[in-house]
């Protein structure tokens, strides 16, 4: 499967969006009731399922289990490129 | 008058000439009488090893036990059969405490240490932020010609019994106000104000503003040159 800048660019915003859930994350553990951070964080948090959702859909799975379902018949996690082929 | 016999103990390897002189004056106050039965050459009655030491029933923790000093085996200079091992023995003393030190309750009962902050429901030590965001805690009226975050008044009292000057310097410490403890550790309360785009968070490392720290502004590689240069590797610091 071939890696193009689109590609890219998404899993550059998924790597954002999580970096923002995971940073609100660490401050809801001491904040427990901070209302202003629950509400960022539950925005990151669809904002993320969307992008991930929107990668799979396009580019194959993000995860070999877990988080999406294979599509199609063949096993999608194998065939997509690596990390280190990206 | 009574004859004595001198025995010429062998000095074993390990043990010292003060030991083995004073096993010979212990000898040589016995009389032969009471060694000729025995074959062993040891002297009948040898003081125990293990007799109890005299310790203290209750010593304060941090007092080393004053148990009389015993005597190594190997300095004994007997061939009789092997004694217990010197150190399978339990020590008689009353069980010491725990080496911890005493656990300081930080909200104890004593209205001594308390700071007593106005709105705040517990009267522990200060928790108010010191933050610039926020206002300073009891320095509502401050004394004049100071500004308000850590600029205590020179000579102000302390709740706690002394004043915000350096003990031996009457200079002013320049940003702890005077109710702050020596060696107590404190953690400004985060507040969420403004938050970076989630490129920007992912690029400086922070999505908080009030946490980012760049190079060359915090932290021990402060000055002109980055730390690159002072340790080697590490990337360089920027966002595209």
């Amino acid at each position: 499967m071939a890696v193009n800048n689109q590609c890219l660019s998404l899993l550059r915003r998924i790597q954002q969006t999580e970096f923002v859930a995971l940073e609100l994350n660490l401050y809801l553990d001491t904040h427990p009731c901070d209302q202003k951070a629950l509400e960022k964080f539950n925005r990151a948090q669809q904002e993320l399922c969307e992008l991930k959702n929107q990668y799979e859909q396009q580019y194959g799975p993000l995860l070999n289990f877990g988080f999406g379902k294979n599509t199609g018949n063949t096993w999608l996690w194998a065939k997509q490129p690596w990390p280190w082929e990206m | 008058m009574q004859n004595f016999t001198f025995k010429v103990i062998p000095n074993q390897a390990g043990s010292e000439n003060k030991n083995n002189k004073q096993g010979l004056e212990k000898q040589a106050l016995e009389p032969e009488s009471t060694k000729m039965p025995n074959p062993c050459p040891c002297p009948p009655h040898q003081e125990p090893i293990y007799d109890a030491p005299k310790c203290p029933p209750q010593e304060p923790i941090y007092d080393a036990p004053k148990c009389p000093p015993q005597e190594p085996v190997d300095q004994v200079p007997c061939p009789c059969p092997p004694m217990e091992p010197i150190y399978e023995a339990p020590c008689p003393c009353p069980p010491m405490g725990p080496l911890f030190p005493p656990v300081y309750n930080p909200c104890p009962s004593q209205q001594e240490y308390m700071y007593e902050a106005p709105g705040m429901p517990c009267s522990c030590p200060p928790m108010n932020p010191m933050s610039p965001q926020m206002p300073c805690p009891g320095m509502s009226a401050p004394c004049p010609g100071m500004s308000c975050p850590g600029s205590p008044c020179p000579g102000m009292p302390s709740p706690y019994g002394g004043n915000n000057t350096v003990p031996g310097n009457n200079t002013v410490s320049p940003f702890m106000p005077p109710y702050f403890r020596l060696a107590h550790a404190y953690v400004p309360w985060q507040y969420i104000n403004s938050v970076f785009p989630s490129a920007e968070a992912l690029c400086k490392g922070t999505l908080f503003p009030e946490l980012h720290m760049p190079q060359g502004q915090y932290g021990p590689c402060e000055g002109p040159r980055p730390c690159k240069v002072y340790f080697g590797g590490g990337a360089p610091y920027g966002c595209k």
